[in-house]
């Protein structure tokens, strides 16, 4: 199976899934005054899909 | 006898992770807005202020963002490095080589290391890093622009561009890593 173009579990794959989880963020309109903060690690949960 | 290599990261991490924090504040409402504002009942403030709040937040993910982009040049730079120390331990030799541009470590240093080198500079994410330190250099060595406004400029200090940036930015050096962890010299 390929991952966006990567072997599956290649080093490549990780730091594609990690890319499209930083872009999904990025590009989240402005957020409202009493919105909930965002959790400081941006990766983790990129992180635990992608080396589970 | 099998030999391991170990891999230390310098500040190339560091400043990784301070680059993915400053893309997290763009986005998010605590790095944003005021913090007196946001302990208040929203049924209590002004809509004008509110109108205020949201122009200051948008200043602040400008100020983020190019936080962000200068940070990821800052880690493409410590990787890059981090490679050149790891391959060649001469003085004069590393000297040499750190002259080069970021940009040309990452073009260059594999091929110079014997490894093969698929990195071309038309194409991405070479062309992404060359981007990223044209924006560096003009931040790192500002002087006053009669065609732009540095302060201001979300045409290239967006969260998409940090995002963008900061994943070329790790792409390259741990794909590097991976290479060298397989062909361990």
């Amino acid at each position: 199976m390929l991952v966006g173009g990567a072997p599956e579990a290649s080093v490549l794959s990780f730091v594609l899934a990690e890319r499209k989880a930083l872009l999904k963020y990025a590009k989240r309109p402005l957020p409202g005054i009493h919105d909930e903060p965002v959790p400081t690690n941006l990766l983790s949960e990129a992180r635990r899909k992608a080396w589970s | 006898m099998a030999s391991i290599k170990f891999y230390f990261e310098s500040m190339a991490g560091t400043h990784l992770e301070d680059a993915l924090r400053a893309l997290r504040d763009t986005g998010s409402a605590d790095a944003l807005y005021d913090h007196k504002l946001r302990s208040m009942d929203p049924k209590e403030i002004d809509w004008a202020d509110v109108s205020v709040a949201r122009d200051i937040a948008e200043s602040w993910r400008i100020t983020y963002s190019r936080r962000a982009l200068l940070f990821a040049a800052f880690s493409a730079e410590a990787y890059a490095n981090d490679f050149l120390f790891d391959e060649w331990s001469g003085d004069k030799d590393r000297k040499a080589l750190q002259a080069l541009s970021t940009v040309d470590k990452y073009a260059l240093l594999p091929g110079f290391a014997g490894r093969k080198s698929v990195l071309e500079r038309g194409r991405d994410p070479l062309q992404r890093i060359k981007w990223l330190f044209d924006r560096r250099n003009e931040l790192v060595h500002a002087k006053p622009h009669s065609d732009k406004d540095l302060t201001w400029e979300p045409e290239n200090h967006n969260p998409v561009a940090a995002a963008e940036s900061i994943s070329r930015s790790q792409r390259v050096p741990r794909c590097w890593l991976a290479e060298l962890r397989r062909h361990p010299s």
